[in-house]
């Protein structure tokens, strides 16, 4: 009687497998397969609270941008304030991107963030008169899985006017 | 049926293979060591989600009830700069009193100009500071430390007046 090392043996009555190797060759994939889907949901697990804990920075951050600028009223200052100084060569115009070093003061977990931040001026005013100046600035926090963004506004008035008799007088406010 | 796990020797006794005994101690053994280390990682990932939620949302809880204060803040802080205490007025007679200490920040609803010393615990972080914005004005920065050592920065801007109390120095904004 013949037998391989793979647990056959060929009897007259044809090939038979040895007992052992069944249990291995039918268990083994089974339990691979059990550490497999373990381990795949220890990953998603740790994937989904990294990104819980990145959009919660992320409002957080956010919210900080809209306090910040509406108590100094300009994005320059803001972005100073909330990041640090940030190199002239980032600013473009009306609108600048934060380095993604300093992104890392909010995100220390992640370099996939980009942070943008735009401010816009408008005149204000009612019934055709002018009275001031509206800045408004957006941020702009996006990651790979998700993005978030915020608006805040600030108001400059004029210094109003008063006209007395053959007089103009400036008042500042 | 015949049982693959033992056999029967020539006297008719049964017995279990020696290779299927082993094989069933390894896969109990492995089986335990998998569930152990999912078990462990779930309970990390879990940890430290909460101790860096923790601060952040101690930051927040701090900044909201200062951006929607209806009356005016005192900061009492320690002479290293650490919240011993935060009393905002409400206007109708009672104070939200915030305290710190020893990294457990608690809140009470007093009558206006009660001495209180803590109320209910809500968060359990390293530390928490108060300070004002240096560029904005008002608008302050609130430091929260977890456990681990690990810093959320969050500003809040308030249109009350803000006072800021130390041992050493008394500093109105």
């Amino acid at each position: 009687m013949k037998r391989s090392i793979f647990g056959t043996r060929r009897t007259a009555s044809g090939v038979t497998v040895d007992s052992f190797f069944t249990e291995l060759a039918l268990a083994m994939p089974v339990f691979a397969l059990c550490c497999c889907a373990v381990l795949q949901t220890l990953a998603v697990s740790r994937g989904r609270a990294r990104t819980e804990e990145t959009k919660a920075a992320a409002i957080a951050c956010a919210q900080s941008w809209c306090d910040i600028y509406r108590g100094c009223g300009s994005a320059e200052k803001a972005a100073e304030e909330l990041f640090g100084e940030l190199p002239a060569e980032c600013m473009d115009g009306s609108s600048f991107a934060v380095p993604a070093d300093m992104c890392r003061k909010y995100f220390p977990d992640r370099s996939d963030i980009t942070i943008k931040i735009t401010e816009k001026t408008e005149d204000s005013g009612r019934n055709g008169i002018v009275c001031g100046q509206l800045y408004t600035s957006d941020i702009q926090i996006l990651w790979q899985d998700g993005e978030i963004s915020a608006s805040s506004v600030c108001y400059n008035p004029f210094p109003a006017v008063v006209h007395t008799e053959n007089a103009v007088t400036e008042e500042g406010r | 049926m015949k049982n693959v796990l033992s056999g029967s020797s020539g006297n008719g006794e049964k017995y279990i293979r020696l290779g299927s005994l082993l094989l069933m101690l390894i896969f109990t053994v492995c089986s335990f060591a998998v569930m152990w280390t999912a078990v462990s990682s779930f309970k990390r990932i879990s940890s430290a989600y909460d101790s860096a939620s923790e601060g952040l949302a101690a930051a927040q809880f701090a900044a909201n009830h200062i951006r929607r204060a209806a009356g005016d803040i005192t900061v009492y802080s320690a002479p290293d700069g650490s919240l011993e205490k935060m009393v905002i007025s409400r206007g109708d007679g009672y104070d939200n009193v915030i305290c710190a200490s020893s990294g457990v920040i608690s809140e009470a609803l007093v009558p206006e100009g009660t001495e209180t010393s803590r109320g209910q615990a809500i968060f359990d972080v390293g530390s928490v500071g108060i300070y004002p914005s240096e560029k904005a004005p008002r608008t302050v920065r609130i430091e929260a430390a977890d456990a681990e050592g690990k810093v959320c920065t969050v500003y809040a801007y308030t249109e009350k007046r803000i006072t800021f109390v130390n041992t050493e120095a008394e500093t109105e904004k």
